[in-house]
């Protein structure tokens, strides 16, 4: 699990708004950065750590609408918040499909923003470890060779070692060796343990 | 002229009119000396050496290969006032259907005559005013009912520059000739009506033959025309382009038989010269081929364009004679006490009424005007006969209702008439059917309400949502600003009670603010958009009709590239139009600011494939827009027009962002803006 600090990028075209709410993050204790467009932020080599955007809708050059588009068609993870001067309805709903936190309407007040981004925040942390821990998972499945997976796909669906041997065409020894070792490389306890990885990792589909 | 006799001299000529050369020879044997030529060679010596009062000609005697002798029976007849008739025998001796007055050229007697008697009396008739027109008429020859109207008329005919000759065709010896004759021949009027021979004799000698053969055509066909020289008596040359032309009455009858003679001599001389030009070029182009080849062919193209212009003159002179023949709009005559004197026969085309109606029945006009028109009408006439003097341009314009129930707008124009000594003798008034007119100007006032509305509905929107925008910007950062403040101080220095009631009060004025411009945008806001099918190729072509105006105004050809199956994109009608009338304005304002050579717009259409969308391009030919305004032209209030609202593309804008669209701008200064908007297809229209 990562412990960076978590950073807050406030997105929006009027500097005014821009320090106002940087003032009150700092304050509050959180890494702020201020970007007064969408293509800056984008060149802009954002941390991997915990974090969420803060994003006005209408500006210069790119909105804040086609922005969260293009963070989603390259699989960003920062939680958006979107606020407003001029929102409307068919806005909001297409900010929100788009998976935001939520649409808030200028100006904000800071209670509301402050709880609205820890929500976002906590949101990202669980996606991070989430990530971190899927990761892990995949990194140690690819250490198993590749009749250690077969036994691991036989396994998970509860087949007995004398099965798996019959269907693997090898003696029950050689499955239990294979077992162990299953469990050593994946640091697992027990079949319900790989079965939680594999959901965790969506291994579902993997191929034995 | 003989008339030694006092027997009535008649020539009958065809030998299938012996029967009734013996009947007129019986009916009469006191009054009527009756010869019989076989046929037209016969008639010669008896025309020549002693004149019949009347000669009977039939009318199936070969006229073509006989053009010679009856020129010459025709020269009698006119020197000599012979009067000529054609009868057609039928099969039946009785038969006389056909009979022409050769003289006038009128059909009068070409109702059907049953019995010979009625042929004599005709004849009789004939021979009659013949005598009793033997003493000169006197000068001021015109004893048709002009005197009346005369006054008007003469003063018309008196002025014209062309010849006008007026014969009733009831009594051809009652003629009028204008003082154009004078002028053009070198003859004086009165000299006319002593002795209307003096008209052929003062034809070029070469083209006497020409003339009479014309007259003959007009005399057997009723048609015809002719191009003539006069010669004056010092030798002087004129030439003249002439017509003769029957005048109808409503009822159909023959009133009058008019000659009209337009003086050409200047067209003629170009030409003339034109042709020496020409001429002379050839020759020279002959003896130098190669080298003139060019220039004769230039020189082609000038006498083509000179040509073109003669003929564009010829035209003016036609359509001038054809308003001297007849008149379009409907006129009518008052004499002082607002008695109507005339109305044209073209009252009946406007009304549906004709113009006896008009004059038997007084009332009838006020009767059909719409009755909120009538005092404005009344208090005009009233004006214009009370205090003549000022002739009225279309000032009055009133409604009436046609026979059949239309009700038709009428222009209405007038001027006094005076006489030579400056004595009011009534109005001559012109009204004009303007009914198209009308139609079409109403037509524009409510294309251009709609317009005001669609842009008014979104206009007011806009501003709210701008202002909206504008104000919550700073009212975010004094909110933020203020609650972070009194977050700090509750931290930092809780013992501050004005600086908390300073921060708390702004905290609480910013969310009244935010209140009030919540109410105003929920009041005024944009409206919600109300989807259907629409047919985009549909909604250009109304807005080109909405602004056709503006369009024809500027001078601006427009190009209508519309893809065929489009299909119908899901959005408001009504705020997609708003769309294209902004661009197409802005089109037409960035061409007529400033000047373009071939001001063009181009709304072109595409369908999408790849996501579903219809692109619409609007494009101009204006000077474009410069890059520094460019990059800001979305923005609220941004203008390059003098009175612009600065809110039309952002109005644009939103409207397509709306519709899930996107709204791109893009200018080449100097070479014009292209507008390019897309649109999602309606769902059951995408595959």
């Amino acid at each position: 699990m990562t412990s960076l600090i978590e950073t807050i990028y406030i997105i929006d075209d009027d500097s005014l708004i821009r320090r106002a709410l940087s003032r009150f993050f700092e304050y509050e204790g959180y890494a702020v950065q201020t970007f007064e467009s969408a293509d800056t932020f984008l060149v802009f080599n954002h941390k991997t750590g915990p974090g969420c955007i803060i994003l006005d809708v209408m500006m210069p050059g790119k909105s804040g609408l086609e922005l969260q588009a293009e963070l989603n068609a390259v699989s960003s993870s920062l939680p958006i918040i979107f606020i407003s001067g001029r929102g409307t309805i068919p806005m909001s709903v297409q900010a929100l499909q788009g998976g935001a936190i939520t649409f808030l309407e200028k100006p904000v007040e800071n209670d509301e923003l402050l709880r609205v981004v820890r929500e976002a925040l906590e949101d990202h942390r669980s996606i991070l470890s989430e990530n971190a821990e899927r990761e892990e998972i995949l990194r140690r499945f690819h250490t198993l060779t590749h009749r250690e997976r077969q036994v691991f796909g036989c396994a998970i669906q509860g087949m007995l070692n004398k099965h798996i041997a019959e269907s693997l065409n090898i003696s029950e020894s050689t499955v239990k060796t294979h077992r162990r070792r299953i469990m050593e490389k994946m640091s697992a306890n027990s079949v319900p343990d790989l079965v939680r990885m594999v959901a965790r990792a969506d291994l579902d589909n993997f191929t034995p | 002229m003989s008339d030694k006799s006092d027997k009535i001299r008649i020539l009958v000529i065809g030998r299938n009119l012996q029967h009734q050369a013996g009947l007129l020879q019986e009916t009469d044997p006191e009054g009527f000396r009756v010869r019989v030529a076989l046929g037209l060679i016969d008639a010669l010596d008896p025309v020549e050496l002693d004149p019949p009062d009347v000669i009977l000609l039939d009318s199936t005697e070969s006229i073509e290969n006989s053009s010679e002798i009856l020129m010459r029976i025709f020269n009698h007849y006119v020197t000599n006032q012979i009067s000529v008739h054609t009868l057609t025998p039928g099969k039946e001796n009785s038969d006389l259907n056909t009979c022409v007055d050769m003289r006038t050229g009128v059909n009068q007697l070409a109702e059907q005559i049953k019995s010979e008697s009625a042929l004599f009396r005709r004849i009789k008739n004939a021979v009659d005013t013949k005598r009793n027109s033997k003493t000169p008429p006197p000068p001021d020859q015109l004893k048709i009912d002009f005197r009346e109207r005369g006054e008007y008329l003469s003063q018309i005919l008196e002025n014209l520059s062309g010849i006008i000759v007026v014969r009733d065709a009831i009594d051809p010896s009652s003629v009028y000739i204008n003082r154009a004759f004078e002028k053009i021949t070198g003859v004086a009027r009165e000299e006319y009506y002593r002795e209307p021979g003096v008209f052929l004799r003062a034809v070029h000698p070469d083209d006497r033959e020409r003339v009479k053969r014309s007259w003959l055509e007009f005399l057997m066909t009723g048609g015809g025309e002719t191009e003539f020289r006069f010669q004056q008596k010092d030798g002087s040359v004129r030439w003249v382009w002439a017509r003769n032309a029957a005048v109808k009455n409503p009822d159909g009858e023959k009133v009058l038989v008019l000659t009209i003679a337009e003086d050409i001599t200047q067209r003629k001389r170009s030409e003339i010269q034109l042709m020496e030009q020409k001429e002379n070029l050839e020759e020279i182009v002959r003896s130098r081929t190669i080298e003139l080849e060019n220039l004769n062919k230039s020189l082609s193209q000038i006498i083509e364009k000179q040509k073109q212009t003669e003929e564009e003159l010829r035209q003016a002179e036609e359509s001038y004679r054809t308003i001297a023949n007849f008149t379009f709009d409907w006129e009518s005559w008052t004499d002082p006490d607002r008695k109507l004197l005339y109305v044209s026969p073209s009252c009946e085309r406007i009304t549906g009424y004709t113009a006896e109606e008009f004059m038997d029945d007084p009332g009838l006009l006020n009767r059909i005007i719409l009755p909120d028109d009538l005092p404005p009408k009344e208090k005009h006439f009233q004006d214009h006969h009370n205090n003549p003097g000022i002739p009225s341009q279309g000032d009055l314009k009133f409604r009436i209702t046609h026979r059949k129930g239309s009700i038709r707008w009428i222009e209405h124009s007038c001027q006094p008439v005076t006489n030579s000594q400056g004595q009011f003798l009534g109005v001559r008034g012109s009204n004009r059917d303007i009914t198209l007119r009308k139609q079409i100007e109403e037509q524009n006032r409510q294309h251009r309400k709609e317009l005001a509305r669609i842009s008014k509905e979104t206009t007011l929107g806009e501003i709210a949502a701008t202002i909206a925008h504008e104000i919550n910007q700073p009212l975010t950062s004094i909110l933020t600003n203020a609650q972070t403040a009194q977050r700090v101080l509750e931290d930092n220095f809780p013992c501050c009670p004005e600086i908390k009631d300073i921060l708390s009060d702004i905290v609480t004025a910013d969310r009244r603010a935010k209140e009030v411009i919540q109410r105003i945008r929920d009041l005024l806001g944009p409206k919600t958009i109300k989807r259907s099918r629409v047919d985009i190729g549909k909604v250009i072509a109304e807005t080109i009709t909405l602004l056709s105006s503006e369009i024809s105004i500027a001078g601006i050809s427009v190009h209508l590239e519309l893809a065929e199956d489009l299909p119908g994109v899901n959005a408001d009608r009504i705020q997609i139009q708003q769309v294209l009338v902004n661009l197409i304005s802005n089109a037409i304002d960035a061409m007529t600011v400033t000047p373009v050579i071939q001001p063009t717009l181009t709304v072109s259409t595409r369908s999408v494939k790849t996501n579903d969308q219809v692109e619409v391009i609007v494009k101009d030919t204006g000077p474009g827009i410069n890059p520094e305004l460019s990059r800001k032209i979305f923005e609220p209030f941004v203008t390059t027009k003098p009175h612009g609202l600065g809110l039309g593309l952002v109005i644009s804008n939103s409207i397509i962002d709306a519709h899930n669209g996107r709204l791109s701008i893009e200018s080449d200064p100097g070479q014009g803006t292209r507008c390019v908007f897309s649109i999602p297809v309606t769902p059951e229209d995408s595959p």
